[in-house]
């Protein structure tokens, strides 16, 4: 028995169908082949259901595309977005302790060495010939050069505390755009997956989300199966930031941030001041809806780089405050503070220094005699009136300005200010090169560290990026052969056509008899 | 494993990152020379070489100090010397004076010899180094023995006795105390009441009056002629100033100083040629410090020459006085010079203790310097050591760097720019 009529002419048009669709699938990868989360697609097909052949087993009844769907290997994403936060947390390390570096110029002909040597060379000079104007002149002015570098560098780590505070805002702000947009596409996949389809492109763009968010916070992200009260089965996706949900299917939480108060924190006032070097109105993070948000423990992240080098004072004190153990700026602060408290004070004592080897005060009780002004880094200063010299700098400890000075070439004072250059009980590191030095050391230390993290992590997530690359990405000499084997099945289901339709005119034109 | 020529492109692109950042470092230190950029670069050299490089300049600087302090001494050792010939003169001249017989005109000739050469003296004592006045302890602005007629402008107490000789004038709150002598020949220019008499002004002393008791000046009194003004009683001994029986020292004359409203000084006033009372007695232990070394300093000045020059002065004074008297034979007069050569030999037994204490100081100055010489040395090694690279090796480096970065270039351009399309028609 003969089968119908036109059987084959449906057979090739499946054929022909199946290959245009083929085609436009391949244009589509070519044509978004650099596009960023994309992930190549492929044409599933299959041959269609066969007919019986009545005797001679089935017959073939050409072919379906059954779906098209993305090749993607979520077990590499999550592997990604695992190495991420530390690759995105070490990143903010490396460029801020770089810039801490740059501030404080060393090793170089310009930095702490420089102003360090110059001030004690001019004290040196002045104590040979302590009368000299010009080398008191000198003096002065090394001694302000000196007080400069400690306030320039200290305004400028504030500065850059502050710029990481609106870092730290910035990016508060891309993570609630991100968990917005992963909202909407949660909502936009649940539809269109709701009669079965697989939304290709919406699933790639929401995962290039959570790759975003997984360099900026620990992220962790799954679908799961719920079932709803109906008996329905549904894919719901959940996306938890630093061990807190961020979106759950169709919800989603924010983050907020707010200023900190100036007074300093405690049990009472947890929104206060960390460190007392803090520049004002740092952020502190939370939830919109209230809740804690840990802003030290577990996180990571871009996020955790900036808070570490904004908040870390280096102090392991366990308090109630909960204080931030990493060096960052802070630290720097509180250290150039210790040394300048610590100079300045044993500086002053010298200085005011009577010939009878006691302080001399005024009628108040205050010193007499004042080198250094300030306690802090930044208000660190020669005494304006020594700097603008209306009064003169004392050279021995008989010398009291205005009184004359009863022996112009005694310089013990000069020789005592000298020692403290290498007076090893200044500071527990030792002298005050020594500390400075030390200080140095371990800003190397902390940037080679995040340096080295940065390079490791990268590596990491170079290798796991190629997994996935190689897996997803669309390959254009693939889709070029792809486009040669789709039109060969083209051209070729055309040719069938042409075939039947050769068979049909012979059969019903040349074959009718009427 | 399924390659995408995106990966392709992916790698070959970090790969001519991680090439080029070898290529920056190496470029960074052929052109600094400099092994590091910044203390993460590497740490430790970084510490080490911050301090190796204070090390450098603070051996300079302690160099510098030891070529200022070694200029100092030379200009004092000269003086030495020269203090050291003139005595030696002085006591050739007492001895040709002392022995065989002379006449009163041979022997003035002699007297005015030592009195040149005294005046001399009174020049190497006052010599100065860059301005200022090396024998007079921390007082360098001050010279040994007033170049010119000076005034006081604060008060001053005495710490030994002070030969004047010449106009002076002693104001209003000066006190003198007893022991103070007046010397015989003296002028007053106004009626002054010693020991209860009264002297007339003008009238010349017929012979030496010394106060018996301490005589507080409250008018001015001007003078012409030799005193004595009598410093704190020192032990006969020791040297040693007196202590009351409280334990506080006795306190000498005071001669009062004084300023006028624009500050210039209108006190006593002392001619000049006179032993410096700021300077003598004070210079005791005014030693003057020049760091040579950490913890280690030198002190550059001698402090023993006005306590010499002020005996010397008073050993010629001596001579003088008792040349003076008519009634000494020849014989007599000749051991006035033979007693001075004693003295002459104990000035510069003195004088010769200042130079081997300098000398000894000199030496451990040249010690110094070439200590200070290797440090550098060595710093300056250690530091070139730690912190520079070393050319040759950088330059093969960075030669190897560049093949490298020129291959892969070679390579990514093959890669990137051949697909499939191309063979394809």
């Amino acid at each position: 028995m003969a089968s119908s009529s036109f059987f084959e002419l449906n057979v090739a048009m499946s054929g022909l169908f199946a290959a245009q669709r083929g085609l436009s699938v391949t244009g589509n990868n070519i044509t978004n082949a650099t596009t960023p989360g994309y992930s190549r697609q492929v044409l599933e097909q299959k041959a269609s259901f066969p007919m019986s052949g009545h005797g001679v087993g089935m017959v073939g009844t050409g072919v379906d595309t059954i779906q098209v769907s993305r090749v993607r290997n979520s077990y590499l994403d999550s592997k990604l977005w695992a190495q991420n936060d530390s690759l995105g947390e070490y990143r903010v390390k490396a460029q801020q302790n770089a810039l801490v570096e740059s501030v404080f110029g060393e090793p170089s002909d310009a930095g702490f060495t420089k102003v360090f040597n110059d001030m004690y060379k001019a004290i040196d000079d002045l104590s040979k010939l302590p009368s000299e104007g010009e080398r008191k002149e000198a003096l002065r002015q090394m001694l302000n050069s000196f007080t400069k570098y400690y306030n320039s560098g200290s305004q400028s780590l504030s500065d850059f505390q502050k710029d990481l505070n609106f870092e730290v805002g910035a990016m508060v702000g891309e993570i609630n755009m991100l968990a917005t947009r992963i909202q909407s596409l949660n909502k936009q996949i649940y539809q269109a997956e709701m009669y079965g389809d697989v939304a290709n492109t919406l699933r790639d763009e929401r995962e290039l989300c959570v790759d975003r968010l997984s360099e900026l916070i620990n992220v962790e992200a799954q679908e799961i199966e719920y079932t709803a009260p109906d008996g329905r089965k549904e894919l719901r996706y959940q996306v938890k930031v630093n061990g807190q949900s961020l979106v759950d299917h169709f919800d989603a939480r924010f983050l907020e941030v707010e200023s900190r108060n100036g007074e300093p924190i405690s049990k009472d006032n947890p929104n206060g001041k960390r460190n007392p070097e803090d520049v004002e109105g740092l952020y502190n993070i939370k939830w919109e809806d209230g809740l804690d948000f840990e802003m030290y423990g577990d996180l990571s992240g871009e996020l955790r780089g900036a808070l570490d080098m904004r908040d870390g004072s280096g102090t392991d004190k366990d308090d109630a405050t909960k204080p931030n153990t990493y060096r960052g700026i802070p630290y720097y602060i509180k250290k150039m503070d210790q040394f300048v408290t610590g100079f300045a004070e044993e500086m002053n004592k010298i200085y005011n220094q009577g010939a009878d080897g006691q302080p001399l005060t005024n009628a108040d009780g205050s010193p007499k005699y004042v080198l250094f002004v300030g306690k802090t880094a930044k208000d660190f200063a020669l005494n304006p009136e020594i700097l603008n010299g209306t009064q003169d700098i004392r050279t021995n400890f008989e010398y009291e300005p205005p009184n004359d000075n009863p022996n112009e070439s005694n310089n013990d004072l000069l020789l005592a200010l000298l020692g403290t250059k290498s007076d090893n009980h200044m500071f527990k590191e030792g002298d005050p090169k020594d500390f400075m030095i030390s200080m140095f050391s371990e800003l190397g230390i902390n940037a080679k560290e995040a340096k080295m993290y940065q390079t490791s992590q990268t590596n990491i997530t170079n290798v796991i990026k190629n997994q996935r690359m190689s897996v997803s990405q669309v390959d254009t000499n693939e889709e070029f052969m792809n486009l040669v084997k789709y039109n060969q099945a083209y051209q070729v289901a055309a040719k069938l056509i042409t075939t039947m339709d050769g068979i049909y005119e012979t059969t019903i034109f040349k074959l009718g008899s009427w | 494993m399924r390659v995408t020529n995106g990966m392709m492109q992916n790698n070959s692109l970090s790969a001519l990152y991680t090439n080029m950042g070898r290529m920056d470092k190496l470029f960074y230190q052929m052109n600094t020379l400099k092994k590091i950029q910044r203390p993460s670069d590497d740490p430790i050299i970084a510490g080490r070489s911050l301090k190796l490089r204070l090390n450098v300049m603070e051996a300079e600087q302690y160099a510098n100090n030891v070529d200022e302090a070694t200029s100092w001494m030379s200009v004092t050792e000269a003086a030495l010397k020269n203090t050291t010939e003139i005595i030696k003169t002085i006591r050739e001249k007492c001895n040709y004076a002392a022995n065989g017989t002379h006449t009163p005109e041979d022997r003035q000739k002699i007297v005015d010899e030592i009195e040149q050469l005294a005046e001399q003296l009174k020049q190497e004592a006052n010599v100065t180094y860059a301005g200022r006045y090396v024998f007079s302890g921390y007082k360098t602005d001050q010279p040994v023995f007033l170049d010119k007629d000076t005034s006081l402008g604060e008060n001053l107490d005495l710490l030994q006795d002070l030969h004047i000789k010449g106009e002076a004038t002693l104001t209003n709150g000066s006190i003198l105390k007893a022991g103070t002598v007046f010397e015989k020949g003296t002028v007053f220019e106004a009626d002054i009441k010693l020991n209860g008499k009264t002297y007339k002004a003008g009238e010349a002393l017929v012979e030496d009056v010394k106060l018996n008791g301490d005589l507080p000046i409250t008018t001015d009194v001007s003078f012409n002629g030799t005193a004595v003004v009598k410093g704190p009683e020192r032990d006969p001994k020791t040297g040693e100033i007196m202590k009351d029986p409280a334990g506080n020292p006795v306190k000498g004359s005071t001669l009062a100083g004084g300023k006028d409203t624009d500050g210039k000084a209108i006190g006593s006033k002392l001619p000049k040629g006179t032993l410096n009372p700021k300077v003598f007695g004070y210079v005791e232990g005014q030693d003057i410090e020049y760091e040579i070394g950490t913890n280690n300093t030198i002190a550059v000045n001698i402090t023993g020459m006005p306590d010499m020059v002020s005996k010397m002065m008073g050993n010629i004074e001596e001579m003088l006085t008792q040349l003076k008297d008519p009634n000494k034979t020849d014989a007599e007069l000749n051991t006035i010079f033979t007693d001075m050569i004693g003295e002459m030999d104990d000035r510069l037994a003195e004088t010769s203790k200042m130079e081997s204490e300098l000398g000894a100081k000199q030496n451990r100055l040249e010690y110094t310097q070439e200590r200070l010489n290797d440090d550098k040395t060595n710093f300056t090694e250690l530091l070139s050591n730690t912190e520079n690279v070393d050319l040759e090796e950088v330059y093969v480096e960075f030669n190897t760097q560049y093949m490298v970065y020129q291959s892969a270039l070679q390579a990514t351009s093959k890669i990137v720019m051949n697909s499939l399309a191309d063979f394809l028609r």
